[in-house]
């Protein structure tokens, strides 16, 4: 069998060349089309559209038909992470600097709304089943609507310095903007196209507690040395990301040391130094969030383990359903 | 209660832990889920009725699609995709397009000769080397199915997937499909890389 490294490249071609397909062409070619190919070929991991075809296999769909959800989901991904670098003033992208940075922030926004118009085009095809393409559209939609909610969220505390917090808060939030168009759609959609339903109540509770360790070890990347490959290293304390080791260090740390660290979250992010950045994630280490969140992602991935065998029971024992439980396992244990 | 209210500094046990993160996932999972039907293309609610006839009516259109599509799909082959098949009763090799860095398939068939003991057949890519030395390692190829039970009373398709590295030099690969088990068969196939 394959490492879950070498079918994620394997179906990212796959997912690649489509979306080359879809954005191939168009004018105005050098304030639109060649933009959104610039960030349309930078290779990703394909984790979306590689769990959505693993799981649309394991139901007993063919890759043939799974493509086009999968290229959707991949091309409205891109369009959120343009939205997402020019709300965090990011300045790098899968190792480039982002398009806002290349082209200006108006371009930049516009080239993300014609993505996440693009998004759907696939969905025309001819390989794409029609009787399913009112449910797909459905889950993007949903996908849309909770990923936009979660942001709202997170761009709402980090404006009005929210900092009374708790774990289900987080989970909350990591639901909404991570899990549900990372790890839920994908297998919700997946489930649609195939022969064999897999448990859907167990499906989304896998989805969301394989999304959630996904995203807190992200959050541990953020801060571990040449951790995020592509990134600016503590980008997540540089914008005063609310990450599960700041809510908890918030609810540890003796008050003189929490009120220094709600002044550096009321800064404007250019306002705060490299020096305090440090001192934060220091704290963050003497006071046992690091290693609190690594425990919590734990506990997490072992739920969602479970989750997997409850939703994925009945289905019969087969090589693609082998395939797909490494794939979640190395989303659950991403390092 | 809050976290801000609890002691956090004082040690817990991992039980103890680990059933506090479930019931805050639990919690976090239900808030996520609250106001998502079980459904998301059924009917919306509040149709007036000529608007709820069209919608029904759209779907049964819909449906009907899906039910001529399907075996449509099937009977032409379409329901597994394929970048070539291959008969090769007459030892023929299979014959694959490819490029460097994309998915590359093939349908590959076993065809029975005689009585089959039951059993399974294993299916395997050797190395693809080319007459200048460029290997492409056969590890880099899964089959849909892996194996397949015996006897088979037809001839028994698997679905060759070769992932080609983005490094790979153009050229003719050549190299075997082998089929392990109550029978052994090795299936020559060429991998043409532009």
């Amino acid at each position: 069998m394959r490492t879950a490294t070498e079918l994620l490249e394997s179906y990212a071609c796959l997912t690649r060349a489509a979306m080359a397909e879809t954005v191939a062409g168009g004018a105005p070619g050098s304030y639109l089309y060649e933009l959104l190919r610039d960030y349309t070929d930078r290779q990703g991991k394909g984790l979306r559209p590689g769990l959505l075809l693993a799981a649309a296999e394991a139901c007993g769909a063919s890759i043939r038909t799974a493509l086009p959800a999968a290229t959707a989901l991949e091309l409205l991904h891109t369009s959120f992470l343009i939205h997402d670098d020019v709300e965090d003033h990011s300045r790098l992208r899968r190792g480039k600097p982002t398009l806002h940075e290349l082209h200006g922030v108006p371009l930049a926004i516009n080239a993300g709304d014609a993505l996440a118009n693009l998004a759907t085009q696939p969905l025309m095809s001819s390989a794409f089943p029609r009787y399913r393409s009112r449910e797909v559209l459905a889950e993007l939609r949903m996908a849309i609507r909770q990923t936009t909610e979660g942001q709202a969220l997170e761009l709402g505390w980090r404006r009005h310095t929210v900092v009374d917090l708790t774990e289900v808060d987080y989970l909350e939030l990591v639901g909404r903007k991570t899990c549900w168009y990372t790890t839920m759609a994908p297998l919700r959609i997946a489930a649609l196209l195939g022969r064999w339903q897999p448990a859907s109540a167990a499906l989304d509770r896998l989805g969301f507690l394989a999304g959630c360790a996904f995203q807190i070890r992200d959050d541990l990347l953020d801060v571990t040395p040449g951790g995020q490959e592509g990134k600016e290293p503590h980008s997540d304390i540089a914008e005063g990301k609310r990450t599960v080791m700041l809510i908890h260090l918030l609810s540890v740390t003796p008050p003189d040391q929490r009120q220094w660290i709600v002044g550096y979250l009321g800064k404007a992010e250019h306002e705060r130094t490299q020096l305090e950045q440090s001192q934060l994630l220091r704290m963050m280490v003497e006071a046992g969030s690091l290693a609190y969140a690594e425990q919590l992602a734990e506990v997490l991935g072992q739920a969602a383990r479970r989750s997997f065998d409850e939703a994925f029971g009945d289905l019969p024992a087969s090589a693609e359903l082998d395939s797909l439980r490494a794939l979640v396992d190395y989303l659950i244990d991403r390092s | 209660m809050k976290e801000s209210e609890r002691d956090q500094t004082a040690p817990i046990s991992e039980s103890v832990l680990e059933d506090r993160v479930l019931q805050a996932a639990e919690e976090a999972f239900a808030r996520v889920m609250a106001g998502v039907p079980e459904q998301l293309a059924t009917m919306p609610p509040d149709l007036d009725l000529a608007d709820a006839i069209r919608w029904a009516g759209d779907r049964v259109t819909e449906l009907l699609a899906g039910l001529s599509e399907l075996p449509l799909e099937s009977l032409l082959g379409l329901d597994h995709e394929s970048g070539a098949t291959t008969p090769m009763p007459n030892g023929e090799p299979v014959r694959v397009q490819a490029t460097a860095g994309t998915v590359a398939e093939a349908r590959v068939w076993v065809h029975p000769v005689g009585d089959l003991a039951s059993g399974a057949l294993h299916f395997l890519l050797s190395d693809l080397v080319t007459a200048s030395g460029g290997t492409i390692p056969g590890s880099l190829a899964g089959f849909t199915p892996e194996q397949i039970a015996t006897p088979v009373t037809a001839g028994a398709g698997t679905l060759l997937r070769l992932w080609v590295p983005a490094g790979a030099a153009a050229g003719c690969y050549h190299g075997h499909v082998f089929a392990h088990g109550v029978i052994g068969a090795a299936v020559p196939i060429v991998v043409t890389l532009t």
